[in-house]
């Protein structure tokens, strides 16, 4: 493999790499590079002539509250949806991969949510958390709670959106989960039962460790899937004539501080500094995880 | 201890149909005894391997370890060792950790359980791999680490499912020496389960011979070997495979086994024929000798009879190697006379 590459090799090499190698400089790369210029600038929201250059608006987000909350807002939701969503659809997983009547059928029906619209979704569970008539305040009222305001009340919001997001992703963690409960050997299970393990020593000797690297690949995504949390808020909160991410900014996300800096106040300077902020973010949890990984993930 | 198993049934619901795996068996394997359960695949062995762990739960019958009757004991609760046919180490632990394994789950106090290990350990010889990870490891030293977590928490009852089938041809001589000089060693009640009669007959003390989940005999392996009960046991045991002639002038309506190397190239015998193949392997030359009607059978030449390809040679054989079965029921019925 240590070859010399001769210059006729190399052309035919970039020839065959031009196609993708034009799109994507056309619309991932440039555009990135561009982005990240554009957060040192302020520009003319009309002419788009440069302003002003400089770090004017990073120093703006450290100082603007609406971001603060936006940063707040966006930990909490990740917090609040990644590590639940992955146990309860490990719960799931494990359920299913037992030798159950209609197992298939079940697979099916917890894929679903992977496979809807984000619009759809948020249109059904805008149903369901309807104050007067929605489903959820009426099984609540059962076991003798009181209905609460879901979507409409600054309290409320962020659970609700937090309820609908792991619901959502429950299909695809457990398709991935059930992929790698697939892979784990039986015999080990009659192994560490003939050993004296219980269930419950089975599932934290044998289940979790070797299913530890898709559990981990559905971390790294949901951090990052939940980091960049958009659509779910803006078509459950957003929908009506005035687009606002939940009562009182109440689910107010980076994205959505980027949307509304961007789209709204058409400050492009300071709407890209943000993404930019973000992006930083998201590298740093993402190097974490995989450093945490290194430790705790046992790969074949 | 005594391991008894009485009338046990096992039967799996299969696509709709009920299979028995395992029917109406009966059999007592003696304190400190390596007891081989042979047969060939589908006979059922496995599956009474199983009930044995408990890891099956028999539809009918029960199991007594000594005069506790253990049919309803889950595994985890039954203490015994087990050797997997694939070893079934888990792969994410050290081998140090998968030995310690079964003496965590019996919360044996820290100190003492290294005790253990590391005694297990020496006993198996593999006191200089205990850092590894088991894929590090050759087949060997994996089927070695097995047999440690087995015998760790110094169970009353080890059992081995196939345990040399994915070891090639030398290591499996090597590793059944090896297993029966620890299980001598420990003195523990082992059950070995194989389709290689060759290796049942090598490591056990008796033989458990089944067939479509019933039993068929239950004897040392020489006398399973001498005096085979059915033309069954008389063809699955012994290599080359016993000769089985129909039609003999003298046992009409019998079906006569005669090993190999029962038979005598001679003068005159009761077999007469051409030789019609011969192979030399080592220090045996097995020939094949057939008769005027076209049946043949396998026997040895001696290195100094001769005997060439085209010879025509009589067969003699001594009575008492002659096994006659009942034709219809496959029963022994006696010896050539």
């Amino acid at each position: 493999m240590t070859e010399r590459r001769t210059i006729k090799e190399t052309i035919q090499a970039y020839l065959y790499l031009a196609p993708a190698l034009l799109i994507l400089g056309t619309f991932s790369i440039y555009p990135v590079i561009r982005s990240l210029l554009m957060s040192f600038t302020t520009v003319h929201r009309r002419s788009m002539e440069v302003e002003e250059i400089g770090l004017h608006n990073y120093r703006f987000l450290m100082e603007d509250p609406r971001f603060h909350l936006a940063l707040r807002n966006t930990f909490t939701f990740v917090l609040g949806v990644v590590p639940v969503a992955i146990v309860i659809s490990l719960f799931i997983a494990v359920l299913l991969n037992q030798k159950i009547r209609g197992a298939a059928f079940f697979r099916s029906v917890y894929f679903l949510p992977f496979v809807t619209s984000t619009i759809a979704i948020a249109m059904v569970w805008s149903w369901i958390f309807h104050s007067n008539h929605g489903i959820l305040n009426y099984f609540l009222g059962f076991i003798g709670i009181a209905p609460r305001p879901w979507i409409e009340h600054p309290d409320y919001a962020m659970t609700a959106l937090i309820i609908m997001s792991i619901w959502s992703r429950l299909g695809f963690n457990i398709v991935i989960l059930l992929a790698g409960l697939q892979t784990i050997d039986k015999q080990l299970y009659l192994a560490a039962r003939v050993d004296g393990a219980g269930v419950w020593h089975r599932f934290k000797a044998v289940t979790a460790p070797l299913l530890s690297p898709s559990i981990f690949f559905l971390m790294v995504i949901g951090v990052i899937g939940g980091f960049r949390v958009f659509g779910e808020i803006y078509a459950l909160f957003a929908s009506g004539a005035t687009p606002l991410p939940g009562p009182a900014n109440s689910a107010l996300t980076v994205v959505y501080y980027v949307f509304q800096r961007f789209w709204d106040d058409r400050n492009f300077g300071l709407a890209t500094a943000a993404a930019v902020v973000l992006f930083v973010i998201i590298l740093i949890f993402t190097l974490i995880q995989f450093w945490l990984g290194k430790k705790l993930v046992h790969y074949k | 201890m005594d391991v008894h198993l009485k009338n046990i049934t096992m039967s799996f619901q299969s696509a709709g149909s009920n299979v028995i795996a395992v029917n109406n068996f009966s059999a007592t394997i003696k304190s400190g005894e390596m007891v081989s359960l042979l047969g060939p695949s589908g006979c059922g062995k496995s599956t009474t391997l199983m009930m044995l762990a408990g890891l099956y739960r028999p539809t009918e019958g029960q199991i007594f370890f000594g005069d506790t009757d253990v049919t309803k004991v889950d595994a985890e609760k039954r203490g015994i060792g087990m050797v997997f046919q694939n070893y079934a180490l888990y792969p994410h632990m050290s081998v140090y950790k998968n030995i310690m394994f079964p003496l965590k789950m019996m919360k044996v106090k820290k100190p003492e359980a290294n005790k253990k290990v590391e005694e297990v350990a020496r006993l198996v010889q593999i006191e200089h791999l205990l850092d590894r990870k088991p894929a590090q490891l050759s087949g060997g030293q994996q089927q070695r680490v097995a047999i440690a977590r087995a015998l760790v928490k110094e169970p009353k009852l080890l059992l081995l499912d196939e345990p040399l089938s994915n070891l090639d041809a030398r290591l499996r001589l090597e590793t059944r020496e090896e297993i029966r000089r620890i299980q001598l060693k420990v003195g523990i009640t082992a059950v070995f389960v194989t389709h290689d009669q060759e290796e049942a007959m090598s490591i056990s003390d008796r033989i458990i011979l089944m067939k479509d989940g019933l039993l068929q005999q239950v004897s040392p392996p020489q006398e399973m070997y001498r005096r085979p009960v059915n033309v069954f046991a008389a063809e699955f045991i012994g290599n080359p495979p016993i000769n089985m002639l129909d039609n003999l002038p003298d046992y009409g309506g019998k079906l006569v086994g005669i090993r190999a190397e029962h038979f005598h190239v001679s003068d005159a015998g009761m077999f007469q024929g051409e030789v019609t193949h011969m192979e030399t392997i080592g220090r045996d030359t097995l020939i094949r000798v057939t008769g005027a009607n076209g049946v043949s059978v396998r026997t040895f030449a001696d290195a100094e009879t001769r005997v060439r390809l085209g010879d025509a040679v009589h067969l003699s054989v001594k009575p008492e190697n002659i096994h006659v079965f009942d034709k219809t029921s496959g029963e022994r019925v006696g010896e050539g006379a």
